[in-house]
């Protein structure tokens, strides 16, 4: 027994077992699953009971102690109060409770007569039987028990107040030409290591262009900067590339794997997020015009909450906090407060993950194994996302279930998705939906005539009618009276503030023994409805309600910090002004090593998402508070931060390999030299696409999912959209632009290892894998870009000048003179093949061919000639080659 | 690693990348690099925590919840109180229309509707007390998964992979035929936090018929000579820039020698993966034990043949999904139907993996995500019951002619030996050598196991 609970993941009620248990050396199995027993018998029958019923006049938070007596501990419940002991384990009749309960005693009767009904007799037969077993009770096991050396916890570095930099003194100063250098060269002289020359031109200018960008450099680019022979300053290409629209989607690809963004709920029914793409082009339009890093959160949390000078603001605003709305959902969840609570941990988890680096949602069910976040803490933030509405829309699992809406966008040119109907098309539609809501109506009374009878019950029919009418309302609901879309988005608004009625509502029906009960659904009908404090769940689980937590922050991290709640709002506000206050500082820390990393490829912090004590230490603090503050002082200016960054020497070093730095540094941490990245399943596709001059760079308008329009992905008759549009989904837009569903994604993304949005993902994988292989060998659309590619290439060292006279003589002469032929299909000699492949070369890798490449490609082509083999097949097989590629697919 | 200038000269392509291989460090590059040396270990067999028959699972998945009170669960009371109120209000026993008898040494009650199963029964193990918490398909297809449907979470077949590596190099370690879309997709043979190379490839989807060319970029666009010409020039290239991707005597780059690696690979996968999917080459024998000669057998029949063919060849996991037994109504045509799909080929494949002395090592198992109610839904049809369900195992080191757990008269609920999902997947990593509290992932700061902190092996049903 001992092996089976010495995991260090035993939850909660099994340390209470644990704990029960070894009261005897000699405890046997036996008693130990009769312990068990007892304890789930106290957790699903009595705590429940003494929670609701009895907590507020008899726990050590009652304003006034009732009689002294206090029941919220296995002390008090024992010792009692004015009258004696509550309970006597294993003897009910001496059990002032139960004989209190049992109202045997008209005195003594509770709860009071004139204050809610007798308990239920099921109840007090529970209570009688838990005495009388020994009355079990585990509740101060339960309690706070930090498992973590608190203390320790406390002093981890994260939660540390920034530190103002003081630059280092480093002895190559020459080398270092900025602050930035400063701190790296001074890690790397204490370990007596030297960094690196600085990359070739043309690495930099492609390295800058991918980083920036996504895309490779231009011809023009590459000719300007690294070719000429005096080439401009890289701060002039830098500018460039910031000032260019692809450098918001570049970062916006970034960010989007850290919100999770998808265009359909996930989980086990698959339904489509139409409107998910608005958020998209949010992020994409926030990072453009460099929105200041604390009001892109501030709008993504709470953007509904702010004030806007006009409906076009308010309307971007609304769309921002589409970051709560886009996470993944179980919409097939039968307990609608279920979902509500996995609804509102979805979104601690997301927002703790993503601005704080914290794992908040580890707290749900138990105090935070490690960092200093309570259970309480939890609950307090759950509070806040349960006083929010998550407009989704969707006609949600079956029967509507978990359905949801969206929210009109108030902006006149906001620009509408999905299918338009003509008047009396649109009239038609509301006259059917008429039609299936009488013959609901119908088939309603008809089941209610047969209930009991063991005749087949209409079931199937009824639910066939509700499916289409929940689609059919769906579909009205998001056109206007001429049958036009309307412009609707994804995201969160408070719900109304609870009301005298309701709380009262909620306190009498909240009763045990109820809970299949008509007034138990409305219980929870009245909870989902308005702003609330949530309830603290033991063990995470929704039918263990304890007491509830007020909406908050949490503490520890949150204790250099006051604020108010107003009654009436969520308090995501100020969730927000929190997590931009100067006092925190998880958020700059955070969003400057995740910038870093986007262009280093590697985190000060590696472990982006979890700054906890968990994850990792950073391999330079001082830098990393440079970079923080430095954020915070350019009024959160990423582009700047980016500038900064791509401007330094560290970052502009060579990446080739040094055995001596790589005797002392293996994993680079240091920064001997910069990162060899792979390049992103994006950048391969666009980068392809780019080469071929296929590359379209105007933004489409809303994405295929948002064509398609409402339904479940590989839904049933033909609704939403099919797994296999999604599959082979090709479009000559960036890959941005593609459709990303969860659980379904295009292959050419798939294969390259795009990140699982179903979760906060600050970190791509890297595989390197055999299907990857077979995509650039047997791809058909690889294959379709290259010929493109070489036919451009071909045609362009065959056409004769524009004004060339034709004839054979002039042919003969400029054969004689080029040395080509002016057939794109004719052979070629080893001079012009050199010549042809280093071009392909500067195309597809920005830098000209290696001699060994030229050899290797010479040789190729003249053995494939002899073979009789066609020029543009041959190479097509050379542009094949060079995408597949070890330069291609690592970024020097 | 000398680079011979053959500048105009016929090149020697396999030579050059033989050398390449020979040149490498470490060589072996199928993973990633970023932390190559975990990843490796996917690759290599682990050592076990146990020692253990089982190397290999095929789960035969009966998506749809198959009603085990006509198939695996003999309820003589049932049938007896036929028409009498069942536990729904309103609702009528319904006896099961198939009739039961014993089979083998052993005596196993199994249904009239299973003839072939049932000529094993001296090799099957029945567990009679399964359970999942909730009575609806999609979750509980997760639950039965991946231990969990309310977060995204790996895979038994993931963890399998995760735990024992691949035997063979040239062949994915994890396969799933025709799994469904929806019911959870993905995440039902994903490796969420796991590296993702434990992920199962995907072989059609939907319970397609088995056909060509449904996995991706396999075909190849060229023929076979003037691909691995045009791969020989690729790999010049590859080696050309492993070469210039340092002034430094000394090489360090394993990413590119994983490319290398990988196209070489997928080049061998080529050949490979169509091989071990060409059923052509098996005897006619072989193909009617299968009953692929039968169109009611013959799609399900391949689909288990190419299972035995995947495990032939070292492929750690397969999973082949069939169905749909959902049977709410329509039971007594549509039941059958279903059991006629899939009595002869799985009883074909426990036969012939025992005949090539695979069964010992392969635990083939066959479950739906739930069982039935016993009283009937509109007269011929049976709701979902997740209380008690059946499912069966052979071979991997199971007991043959084996009943563990019991449901109560009618199979209404487990009374004894009651098996939730997590111990039924406790048990499996057990018959594989594996310790499922032992086999853990460390993900955001916590180590994550398939059995989350649940699970207790069924010692019982081990031989």
């Amino acid at each position: 027994m001992k092996a089976r609970f010495s995991s260090k993941n035993i939850n909660a009620v099994f340390n209470v077992c644990v704990a029960l248990a070894s009261v005897s050396a000699t405890t046997s199995y036996a008693q130990f699953r009769n312990n068990r027993e007892q304890v789930q018998f106290f957790e699903s029958k009595i705590r429940p009971v003494l929670v609701s019923q009895c907590y507020e006049c008899h726990s050590t938070d009652s304003s006034e102690i009732g009689g002294k007596l206090l029941l919220d501990s296995p002390n008090g419940i024992r010792e009692g109060g004015e009258s004696g002991p509550a309970i006597v384990p294993g003897r009910p009749s001496s059990s002032l409770l139960l004989l209190a309960i049992q109202h045997s005693e008209p005195k003594l009767a509770m709860p009071p007569k004139d204050y809610a009904d007798k308990l239920p007799d099921a109840v007090i037969r529970d209570f009688e039987r838990w005495i009388r077993e020994g009355a079990v009770d585990p509740r101060s096991e339960t309690q706070i028990q930090p498992t973590y050396a608190a203390d320790e916890a406390k002093q981890w570095w994260a939660w540390q107040p920034i530190v103002e930099a003081v630059l280092p003194n480093v002895k190559n100063e020459p080398w270092a030409k900025g602050d930035i250098d400063k701190f790296v060269l001074a890690q790397l002289e204490a370990s007596n290591l030297t960094p690196s020359a600085p990359a070739k031109r043309e690495e930099l200018v492609r390295r800058l262009a991918f980083d920036v960008t996504g895309l490779p450099p231009t011809k023009e680019q590459l000719e300007r900067f690294a070719f000429s022979e005096k080439p401009l300053a890289i701060e002039h290409l830098v500018d460039e590339l910031l000032d260019s629209p692809q450098y918001g989607e570049r970062m916006a690809r970034h960010w989007l794997d850290v919100a999770r963004y998808a265009e359909s709920s996930g989980k086990e029914v698959n339904t489509l997020y139409p409107q998910a793409w608005r958020y998209r082009d949010y992020v994409i339009d926030s990072f453009n015009s460099d929105k200041p890093f604390n009001e892109f959160l501030t709008e993504q949390l709470a953007g509904d909450l702010l004030k806007s000078k006009d409906s076009v603001q308010q309307t971007q605003k609304l769309v921002a906090t589409g970051f709560l709305s886009v996470g993944p959902k179980s919409l097939g969840e039968m307990n609608p407060r279920q979902f509500a609570v996995d609804l509102a941990d979805e979104q601690i988890d997301a927002v703790s993950q993503a601005f704080l680096g914290v794992t908040i949602a580890c707290a749900r069910c138990h105090d935070h194994k490690f960092d200093p976040i309570s259970q309480k803490d939890y609950t307090a933030m759950a509070g806040i996302f349960l006083s929010t509405q998550t407009h989704f829309g969707t006609t949600g699992g079956v029967n509507g279930r978990n359905k949801s809406d969206l929210v009109d966008l108030p902006a006149s040119d906001a620009v509408a998705t999905g299918r338009k109907f003509s008047n009396t098309a649109f009239e038609q539609l509301k006259i059917r939906s008429e039609e299936l809501r009488a013959e609901q109506r119908e088939l309603i009374a008809e089941r209610a005539k047969n209930r009991g009878s063991s005749q087949d019950t209409n079931n199937n029919e009824l639910l066939r009618v509700n499916q289409q009418l929940i689609r059919l309302d769906l579909e009205i609901a998001s056109r206007d009276a001429d049958g036009n879309p309307i412009p609707q988005a994804m995201a969160v608004t408070d719900k109304p503030a609870a009301t005298f009625r309701s709380n009262f509502v909620r306190s009498r029906l909240n009763r045990p023994g109820n809970n299949n009960t008509p007034g138990r659904a409305r219980f929870i009908d009245t909870q989902l409805q308005t702003i609330v404090d949530s309830p603290l769940l033991i063990r995470g689980e929704i039918d263990k309600p304890a007491d509830a937590v007020p909406r908050g922050l949490p503490e520890f991290l949150g204790r250099d910090y006051s604020y108010h709640i107003p009654p009436a709002s969520s308090g995501r506000m100020e969730l927000a002004e929190w997590l931009t206050d100067k006092s925190n500082p998880l958020t700059p820390r955070v969003i400057s090593n995740r910038v870093w990393s986007w262009l280093f490829g590697k985190g000060i912090v590696s472990s982006l998402d979890n700054f906890g004590t968990t994850g990792d230490v950073p391999s330079h603090p001082e830098l990393l508070d440079y970079l923080a503050s430095e954020l915070v002082a350019s009024n959160w200016s990423i582009k700047a931060l980016v500038r900064e960054i791509v401007l330094s020497q560290a970052y502009q070093q060579t990446s080739e390999h040094r055995e001596d730095a790589f005797l002392v540094d293996p994993d680079n941490r240091l920064l001997w030299r910069s990162n060899r990245k792979p390049l992103e399943a994006e950048c391969l596709r666009d980068g392809m696409l780019a080469v071929s001059q296929e590359l379209v760079l105007m933004r489409p308008v809303g994405s295929l999912i948002a064509e398609s329009g409402d339904g479940q992905l590989g839904g049933p008759r033909g609704l939403g959209v099919s797994e296999n549009d999604i599959v082979s989904a090709e479009t000559n837009y960036r890959s941005i632009y593609l459709p990303a569903p969860r659980q379904v994604l295009p292959s050419s993304m798939e294969l390259f290892d795009v990140a699982d949005n179903s979760m906060v993902s600050g970190m791509r994988d890297t595989t390197i894998v055999p299907s990857q292989a077979l995509y650039w060998m047997n791809n058909e659309h690889v294959e379709k870009h290259c010929q493109s590619i070489v036919q451009q290439l071909l045609d362009a060292h065959s056409a004769p000048p524009q004004s060339a006279p034709r004839g054979r003589l002039r042919e003969v002469l400029r054969n004689r003179v080029l040395g080509s032929n002016p057939s794109s299909e004719s052979p070629r000699r080893a001079s012009e093949i050199a010549i042809l492949f280093d071009d392909l070369t500067l195309m597809v890798l920005s830098r000209h061919a290696l001699s060994e490449e030229t050899d290797a490609a010479t040789a190729f082509v003249l053995q494939q000639q002899k073979t009789g083999a066609k020029q543009s097949k041959i190479w097509t097989s050379i542009c094949r080659s060079l995408f597949a590629s070890a330069d291609y697919r690592f970024l020097k | 690693m000398n680079l011979t200038n053959n500048s105009c000269n016929s090149v020697q392509p396999l030579v050059n990348r033989r050398s390449v291989l020979q040149g490498m460090s470490c060589g072996f590059g199928w993973l990633a690099f970023g932390d190559l040396a975990s990843r490796l270990q996917a690759t290599e067999s682990r050592a076990s925590h146990f020692p253990a028959k089982a190397k290999h699972v095929i789960l035969l998945c009966m998506r749809g919840g198959p009603s085990h009170v006509d198939t695996l669960d003999y309820k003589p009371q049932l049938t007896k109180d036929d028409g009498k109120p069942g536990r729904r209000p309103g609702s009528q026993l319904l006896g099961s229309p198939w009739k039961f008898s014993q089979h083998g040494e052993s005596g196993l009650w199994l249904s009239e509707l299973l003839p072939n199963i049932a000529k094993h029964a001296d090799r099957l193990c029945v567990l009679n007390a399964m359970q999942t918490d909730v009575p609806a398909h999609p979750q509980a297809f997760l639950r039965l998964h991946t231990g969990t449907s309310r977060f995204v979470r790996p895979s038994l077949g993931a963890w399998t992979l995760y735990g024992l590596g691949s035997e063979n190099e040239n062949l994915p370690g994890f396969v799933t035929l025709t799994p469904p879309s929806g019911f959870g997709g993905a995440q039902n043979y994903g490796a969420a936090f796991l590296p993702a190379s434990n992920q199962a490839t995907r072989i059609g989807s939907d319970n397609q018929r088995l056909s060509s060319g449904m996995i991706p970029n396999l075909k190849r666009s060229q023929t076979i000579d003037s691909q691995r010409e045009e791969l020989d020039l690729l790999q010049q290239f590859n080696r050309a820039q492993l070469e210039h991707s340092t002034s430094s005597s000394a090489k360090h780059a394993p990413e590119i020698e994983g490319l290398i690696e990988s196209f070489e690979l997928g080049f061998r996968m080529q050949a490979e993966l169509p091989r071990v999917f060409n059923l052509d080459d098996e005897t006619e024998a072989t193909k009617s034990l299968y009953g692929i000669n039968n169109r009611a057998t013959e799609d399900f029949g391949k689909k288990c043949l190419l299972a035995r063919r995947l495990v032939e060849a070292g492929v750690r996991f397969v999973e082949v999904t069939h169905g749909n037994w959902d049977q709410h109504f329509n039971l007594r045509t549509a039941l059958e139907n279903n059991c006629q799909s899939v009595d002869l080929p799985a009883a074909g494949l426990i036969a012939d993996l025992h005949a090539r002395n695979l069964l010992d090592e392969t635990l083939v198992i066959w479950s739906g995500e739930f069982g039935r109610t016993p009283h009937a839904q509109g007269g011929n049809g049976r709701d979902h019951n997740n209380s008690a369900f059946s499912c069966w195992m052979a071979g991997g080191g199971t007991k043959g002619g084996f009943n563990y757990g019991q449901s109560d008269e009618y199979g209404y609920e487990a009374i004894a030996g009651a098996t939730s999902i997590h111990d039924w997947h406790a048990t499996i990593l057990r018959l594989l050598g594996i310790d499922h509290e032992q086999l853990t992932f460390r993900y955001a700061g916590r180590d994550f196991r398939l059995t989350d902190v649940y699970g207790q092996v069924i010692e019982d049903i081990i031989a």
